[in-house]
């Protein structure tokens, strides 16, 4: 703590003797601006009364269950400010049980001038694409892994910008007797540096051409306290040598000119021995490079990404959503469609080597292929398989200790997953539009989920959207998956992800109400989800009410996974913003 | 000029790394002097869980370097998809072990494996990953043990007696006394797929005192700080090779951990069957126990060969099945077999005989009829058979090795 407060202070020296040395802005030339402070904010609450289905494992040990968030921002020319007040004590389900409590959460204030800007408080940010650094909340995923501490950005010059930040990251609360606040951080402390270069702003030629060029590189640090992590065998009892500064840097470089993209950065992280890889001493690194190119009309994107041993959490001994520095780049899509996203790949802690290839093209209006008003067809592509790795001779009857595996840069091993998918969207009438798509996946169960027999699925979706009338909208979903999940994987997982067939009937009126309803029915199990919902929309105001019946499954968004049991009962959901 | 060179200095300190070379990462911990404590372990865990065996593998690590001062209990929480038995696993969880891992904070979602040491927090935690155990049960063996704790037990009863040895007792101790069945032979999800014959150690079984209260009771200490106390035990037929009785002495407010206490219940090494279900060979001279094996060595041709005998000593209206799991060979050499007098000729897949019903002393031989081809002779042939209830719960098992002596020449049809 004495250590995180002395690098803030260091830190605000230095950004002091910075500007000190600067010479002083002319008084004459200052503009004094109208001050005008104004309050923005948000409030949403979601409630779910749960109700006992033993059928689905759904259980309701509370009366009721909530999430709620009043965020409140303060914006000023100069000054802002903010704080957000997270009320969780009885979570939804699938949040982890750290997230029970409340507190004061979000609180910053921020002030800039000139070519400075400095935040105290809670920092979200990110450097480059996240492989190193990534702050960010996703309240859907649980995660929330803002550094409470301070930030300073630096522009000095046009195409160069600074930053420095530190502090404490958030874990879960502890609100209680001892914690008035609720705060409760990783105790532990990081520090990170970034810096920007864009190279186009030095270059008329450039400029002018419309070329763009980033360069940029990265270095973060994390310190952890020491702690007792004993080996034993029959020779005797061994604790391992932790170390507590690990670093990690980053380099990168992004070019793009008329509708070209190209995109390169590697990471390298030292020795970072945590519970989540089982204390191994490999150091870690990671290699993301893409190459895109779009206009009106068309547009492709290839990506590949090689990681190794990068999770980078602020605290060793942190696992699931919590504690995550960094967040690598998410190459399994996140469908929205319910059969779709029954499959959902969560990135590889260990490693992996990761391909995706979108290809999108629209067919004009009153041509051939595209009809009346255009056709849009999208191929679109994730394969992803592990390292090519072996075990390293155990030292004390254990991997614990040891660098875990070896592995050959380009060496590859077992498949994890794919996904090739095509979608075709189509204008019929002025009234009718539809969409429709097929996908095949491959899922090795063993690895993403840790057991079961390796998955194939087959999913066609149809999706038709129909416009009534001026106020009445109508959308209708038909989709269907075939999996070859045999008996035995169910009965011994336990979990049904055998063929199943989804529909859904939505209803919007006015553009203020709508109306959905949905069943979710998987064959093996014999067992139906369902879904009524009702929502009413006014200004910025939102309400839903729901009674849903849902299975257990995962939310994932960027590569990152949450597990949610089965849940059935009434929902209650409230947004405003001002 | 001069600060700002060292504000960097100070700042990039910090930014540095540990690399810590290979032979500097391992230091040796000193083991303690002899202690009188004897830590419990409860490990939290679940069938479905596939990094479970490794941490009962630690802590099997940890109970065997310090077998005087270590007790591990693995707890199954009732109502987790990690221990919901389905229709292939054990029925191992209950809800006194939801009850007790509640009580440390966790749930039906949270993850497992999870431990909990002499009911204590360690590094802010109760529940704590595999990783911790042997530092957190090193560091509390080292703390002074105030009190003793004996028990002896039997099939029938147990005893207890426990003694403040240090100091004043508190008045608000209380004994929790636990049945746990060890070394049972069921299903277990590994990270490499699923294991049928894992063995899982030191299953919580129930609470033997307390009267539903998983605290246990009070515990009243004379003038001389001693206390006795005795209970019964009613014991379900042994599935695993032994029962033990655990006692644990904790503070009645805190719920810590004071001192523990074990006995293993009748002779240690494999347990006998129940008194009205014994396993004998054909010829009724060899008893065979849970987990023998039964090796099938020399038969003749054709010849409907015994390998055990099931014996049922008076017992009304006690249905029972037989399970094998075959290889996918098993059907090219053995031409029918017969258990408890039913016969079948089919014998690809796995196999389930019965229900059987017996409703008085009866003998029933277990035979195949076999036909054996020339490469399988020598080949050892394992079988494991399970004997279970009709409801599913496991009364024996024990394997059946074939091992074909020579081969007769085939029957033309």
């Amino acid at each position: 703590m004495k250590r995180s407060l002395s690098i803030i202070i260091l830190l605000l020296s230095f950004s002091v003797a910075l500007s000190a040395n600067e010479p002083a802005d002319s008084a004459s030339t200052k503009k004094k601006k109208e001050s005008s402070v104004q309050l923005h904010g948000s409030f949403q609450t979601d409630i779910l009364v749960p109700q006992e289905d033993k059928a689905i494992g759904a259980t309701a040990d509370d009366p009721f269950l909530s999430n709620s968030y009043l965020n409140l921002n303060l914006t000023s020319n100069y000054v802002n400010a903010g704080a957000r007040l997270e009320l969780m004590h009885k979570p939804l389900p699938g949040f982890e049980d750290g997230f029970a409590g409340a507190g004061i959460k979000g609180l910053y204030v921020s002030g800039g001038y000139k070519y400075f800007n400095i935040t105290i408080g809670d920092i979200y940010d990110q450097f480059g694409s996240g492989m190193l650094f990534r702050a960010y909340e996703d309240r859907n995923l649980g995660v929330d892994n803002a550094i409470r501490g301070a930030r300073l950005i630096l522009t000095p010059y046009k195409g160069i910008t600074f930053k420095a930040l530190g502090g404490m990251q958030r874990q879960y609360f502890n609100f209680g007797k001892d914690n008035d606040w609720g705060f409760d951080y990783s105790k532990n402390g990081m520090i990170g540096f970034n810096l920007d270069l864009d190279i186009d702003q030095w270059s008329q030629f450039m400029i002018d051409n419309d070329y763009h060029l980033r360069l940029g590189g990265s270095f973060v640090s994390k310190y952890n306290d020491d702690e007792d992590i004993v080996i034993m065998d029959n020779t005797g009892a061994y604790r391992l040598n932790l170390p507590k500064f690990v670093g990690a840097g980053e380099i990168r470089a992004d070019f793009s000119h008329s509708g070209w993209r190209a995109m390169l950065e590697y990471a390298y992280k030292s020795n970072d021995p945590t519970a989540e890889n089982e204390y191994s001493y490999r150091p870690g690194q990671a290699v993301f490079a893409s190459l895109g190119y779009s206009r009106l009309g068309m547009s492709i994107l290839a990506q590949i990404k090689r990681s190794e041993n990068m999770t980078f959490r602020s605290d060793r001994r942190f696992g699931a959503t919590a504690g995550n520095l960094n967040n690598m780049p998410a190459f399994g899509f996140t469908h929205t469609y319910a059969c779709a996203s029954n499959l959902p790949y969560a990135t590889q802690a260990n490693g992996e080597w990761a391909y995706q290839l979108e290809l999108a093209y629209k067919f004009k209006a009153k041509t051939a292929m595209g009809g009346k008003y255009g056709t849009t067809f999208k191929i679109r592509g994730t394969y992803v398989r592990g390292l090519d790795s072996t075990a390293v001779d155990k030292v004390h009857g254990t991997l614990r200790g040891t660098d875990g595996f070896k592995t050959t840069f380009f060496g590859q091993g077992e498949e994890y997953y794919l996904d090739a998918h095509l979608e075709f969207n189509k204008r019929i009438t002025k009234q009718f539009s539809m969409i429709a798509m097929y996908m095949y996946q491959r899922y090795n169960q063993n690895v993403i989920r840790g057991h079961g027999e390796f998955l194939q699925a087959h999913t066609i979706i149809t999706d038709f959207n129909i416009k009534c009338s001026k106020n009445v909208n109508l959308r209708i979903e038909g989709q269907f998956q075939y999996t070859n999940q045999s008996k035995e994987d169910y009965e011994l997982g336990g979990h049904d992800y055998g063929s199943n067939v989804f529909s859904l009937i939505e209803v919007s009126l006015f553009k203020n109400f709508m109306l959905s309803g949905s069943e979710h029915y998987y064959f093996r199990s014999d067992i139906s989800y369902y879904n009524v919902t009702f929502a009413y929309t006014h200004g910025a105001h939102r309400v839903q009410l729901a009674y849903l019946r849902a299975k257990e499954g995962y939310n994932c968004n960027g590569g990152v996974c949450r597990q949610i049991p089965a849940q059935k009962g009434l929902t209650v959901g409230y947004f405003v913003q001002f | 000029m001069k600060k700002i060179l060292i504000a960097l200095v100070a700042v990039f300190a910090f930014a540095a790394c540990d690399v810590i070379k290979q032979d500097d990462r391992f230091e040796p911990v000193g083991t303690s002097e002899t202690s009188e404590r004897k830590v419990l372990l409860m490990d939290f865990t679940g069938w479905r869980c596939v990094n479970c065996p490794d941490a009962a593998e630690n802590a099997r690590q940890i109970a065997e370097a310090y077998p005087e001062n270590c007790i591990v209990v693995s707890m199954h929480p009732e109502g987790m998809s990690f221990t919901e038995p389905g229709a292939e696993g054990p029925k191992f969880a209950s809800k006194e072990a939801m009850d007790y891992f509640k009580a440390f904070g966790g749930s039906v979602g949270t993850g497992l494996p999870k431990g909990v040491i002499d009911m204590k927090k360690y590094g802010g935690e109760y529940l704590n990953s595999f990783d911790k155990w042997a530092a957190a049960v090193l560091k509390r063996m080292n703390d002074a043990a105030r009190y003793t704790l004996n028990i002896k037990a039997d099939e029938n009863s147990y005893i207890v007696e426990a003694a403040c040895v240090e100091g004043l007792t508190t008045a608000s101790e209380h004994l929790l006394v636990w049945l746990v069945e060890d070394s049972i032979v069921a299903p277990q999800l590994t990270q490499s797929g699923a294991e049928n014959e894992y063995m899982h150690r030191h299953v919580f079984r129930r609470c033997l005192n307390g009267d539903g209260d998983i605290w246990g009771e009070s515990l009243a200490f004379d003038f001389d700080n001693q206390a006795t106390v005795t209970g019964e035990i009613t014991l379900n037929p042994l599935v695993g090779k032994r029962y033990v009785v655990v006692a644990v002495l904790v503070d009645g407010e805190t719920h810590e951990v004071l001192q523990s206490a074990e006995a293993v219940i009748g002779a240690s090494g494999p347990a006998k069957n129940p008194g009205f279900f014994t396993v004998t060979d054909e010829n009724n001279e060899k008893e065979y126990n849970n987990g023998d094996t039964i090796y099938v060595t020399h038969f003749e041709y054709g010849e409907m060969v015994s390998h055990f005998n099931v014996n049922i000593d008076d017992q009304s209206a006690v249905d029972f099945c037989l399970d094998e799991e075959r290889e996918p060979t098993f059907a090219d050499y053995i031409y029918s077999m017969c258990v408890f007098g039913e016969c079948r000729q089919d014998m690809t897949g796995s196999g389930h005989w019965g229900p059987f019903e017996f409703e008085q002393s009866e003998t029933y031989p277990v035979q195949h009829h076999v036909m054996i081809p020339e490469e399988k002779l020598g080949e050892p042939h394992n079988i494991p058979v399970k004997i279970i209830f009709s409801n599913g719960n496991p009364l024996a098992t024990m394997n059946l090795v074939f091992i074909y002596q020579y081969t007769p020449e085939p029957v033309e049809n």
